[in-house]
């Protein structure tokens, strides 16, 4: 009798519950998922913390410390002060051309690309999930027009449309955004239309309508959430692509001007001197493509944990898998 | 396939008429042409000058009509030639297409190479083969191609001294030097993504009908894999591969600005920090049709690798 109710009770504390979780476990049993995972809420902390978490002040020039290798010291001065502050300085990741801390600069930059990143997906993915809803559930002439716009935007290379933007309109944060808002809204009115053409015929739906729901109630509160998955899933997919893209356009100049900086423009402002120091290049590079990495396992993770067909794969335990799944795959 | 040809064309010029609202409504394209402090009788005159200052209508006619019947390019008469190079924006833009062509079958060829790792993928998925090509294949995708460029320039240029660091010699047998770099930056994600479509598409054929009844009268597993599933799962790759030419673009023009390829992008790059609307306008056109055309073949080719599809109907 006392077992049993240890056995229940531990089974009701909701740490152990949680940990039981068929998908907790899942993502902690693919080791490539738990690593990318990690690394992504590391990442996202340092960025939303870095005031905290930045071992410099990323604007802090020091001319005579400038380019200073990874992994070696100098001594930084407050020249604002007399007679002068001086301190001795770790650079875990070297210093930059102007003596700034590249360490944190990259966590302050982090916090623009993942804007950047997050932002543009959150935009481009409200702005498409409402035309997709509008294609998908009133049909006839509104789709057609809605599916050959957005035949034409697929056609267009993401990078020239934002050069195009950018130029006309002028760089900026918000300019970016906007950037992402139309060039990337066309993925999630496709996926969107799909699911609402095939929902709309379902028997909730007509439930729904029986009951005298209006368009937007049948919209929102029917369809609306089983929508959330494929979204998510494609969201996951397109972070990734659009931080590379705004490296890319930084880059190019077209992207973050100073004093703001992304990984793209410190990758930009380094490559002058990319044979006398190298970590200028290769770090921030380094963070854009771990950055990217971790999106796109997690992204795809989370795509097959969503599909029944694929699910299984990963729901089992690893070595169950790998016995089922040397046949039958 | 007249209807979907129809359907192409009507992309394009909606594409044209975003790119006429962009630079004619959204922007000035005066303003865009002189500096920002510019007297307003000089930006009068100019207008004056490239027929700027008709109603927009009249304008819109015009360019359509430029692009449709003598398809040279330009925003507004006398202003069909290049603003920098005083030549007709045209003849730019084609002089350069071939370049850019060459560079992207170079990068796709090499790409190909995608196709038998996602194979051997695919035949156990989640095993460990598959795992590792997962992870390599997302590695290499999500690798920023302007940043593999300058990696590679510091390795084998600077570093080794093999290869020039950038610059062109013909699309000739001695042009090869140049262009291996360029295409080995932009490689690795086309092979990436080849073979994670292959592997997509052949998992997907695998869990078919067709594939058991095929095992089950007893055929050997590599002729179901290469005769018949690698047939039905080739109209799938080639569809997805058709979309992801749009994505190369991206890469292609960063590409060719580090390595002063000069192909379509490097051009574009320059007419934009020169304000060179009708250069722009002209690149963006070719580069749409470049874009275009390859669809319509991937459409052709997909008629042809699967007699169930007809655009007859």
């Amino acid at each position: 009798m006392a077992k049993e109710t240890t056995e229940i009770k531990r089974f009701m504390n909701p740490v152990t519950a949680f940990w039981r979780r068929p998908l907790v476990q899942a993502f902690i049993s693919d080791p490539v998922t738990l690593i990318s995972g990690v690394f992504l809420a590391l990442i996202v902390l340092a960025a939303l913390f870095a005031p905290f978490v930045a071992p410099h002040d990323p604007t802090d020039r020091q001319l005579p410390l400038r380019h200073i290798e990874p992994f070696s010291s100098g001594v930084a001065a407050d020249r604002s002060e007399s007679p002068p502050a001086e301190d001795n300085r770790f650079y875990i990741l070297g210093t930059d051309h102007l003596g700034r801390d590249m360490l944190s600069r990259l966590i302050f930059g982090a916090r623009i690309s993942l804007g950047v990143g997050v932002l543009g997906v959150l935009v481009s993915g409200v702005l498409g999930l409402g035309l997709g809803l509008m294609a998908g559930y009133y049909r006839g002439l509104t789709d057609d027009v809605i599916m050959r716009i957005v035949d034409v935007f697929m056609s267009v290379p993401l990078l020239l449309l934002a050069l195009i933007v950018l130029f006309i309109l002028g760089t900026g944060f918000w300019n970016i955004i906007l950037v992402f808002a139309i060039g990337r809204w066309m993925l999630y009115a496709r996926v969107t239309r799909g699911v609402v053409l095939a929902l709309r015929e379902q028997p909730f739906v007509e439930a729904a309508k029986a009951i005298g729901a209006n368009d937007g109630r049948i919209l929102l509160r029917h369809i609306l959430p089983n929508l959330i998955t494929p979204i998510m899933t494609v969201a996951a997919l397109d972070v990734p692509r659009i931080i590379l893209t705004e490296a890319t356009l930084s880059f190019l100049g077209f992207g973050i001007q100073p004093p703001d900086s992304s990984w793209g423009t410190m990758l930009s402002s380094g490559r002058p001197y990319i044979t006398t120091a190298w970590w200028v290049v290769v770090m921030p590079g380094v963070a854009i493509f771990l950055t990217a990495l971790s999106f796109n396992l997690f992204g795809v993770w989370l795509r097959a944990i969503s599909d029944p067909l694929q699910r299984w794969r990963y729901l089992r335990t690893t070595k169950e898998a790998r016995e089922a799944g040397v046949r039958d795959a | 396939m007249v209807r979907r040809l129809g359907h192409s064309v009507l992309s394009l010029l909606g594409l044209m008429a975003l790119l006429f609202f962009a630079i004619n409504v959204l922007g000035n394209p005066i303003r865009l042409l002189v500096d920002q402090d510019a007297p307003p009788e000089t930006i009068a005159a100019l207008e004056k000058k490239y027929g700027f200052d008709r109603p927009i209508h009249v304008r819109l006619a015009d360019y359509f009509a430029s692009l449709l019947t003598v398809c040279q390019l330009r925003c507004s008469p006398d202003f069909d030639k290049s603003v920098k190079y005083k030549v007709n924006a045209r003849e730019l833009v084609i002089g350069r297409l071939p370049n850019t062509a060459a560079l992207a079958l170079a990068a796709w060829g090499i790409g190909m190479l995608g196709i038998p790792l996602g194979m051997l993928a695919a035949r156990r998925p989640r095993g460990l083969f598959d795992r590792a090509v997962n992870v390599l294949t997302f590695a290499v995708v999500s690798v920023p191609e302007f940043w593999l460029a300058l990696m590679l320039i510091l390795l084998i240029s600077v570093q080794w001294g093999l290869l020039p660091t950038s610059g062109f010699d013909g699309l000739g047998p001695s042009g090869w030097k140049f262009m291996a770099l360029p295409a080995l930056s932009l490689a690795p994600r086309v092979m990436g993504r080849f073979a994670q479509i292959t592997r997509a598409a052949m998992i997907d054929e695998l869990s078919k009908d067709y594939v058991s009844t095929a095992r089950a009268k007893g055929l050997g597993e590599s002729t179901i894999l290469y005769t018949h599933v690698l047939k039905n799962a080739a109209i799938s790759i080639v569809t997805l591969m058709g979309d992801e030419l749009a994505g190369f673009m991206n890469g292609s023009v960063v590409v060719e600005i580090i390595f002063a390829w000069p192909g379509l992008g490097l051009l574009l790059i320059g007419a934009i920090n020169g304000r060179d609307l009708p250069v722009i306008t002209a690149s963006v056109f070719v580069i749409a049709l470049m874009v275009m055309f390859v669809n319509l073949i991937v459409d052709f080719l997909y008629t042809w690798l699967d007699p169930r599809i007809s655009y007859a109907n």
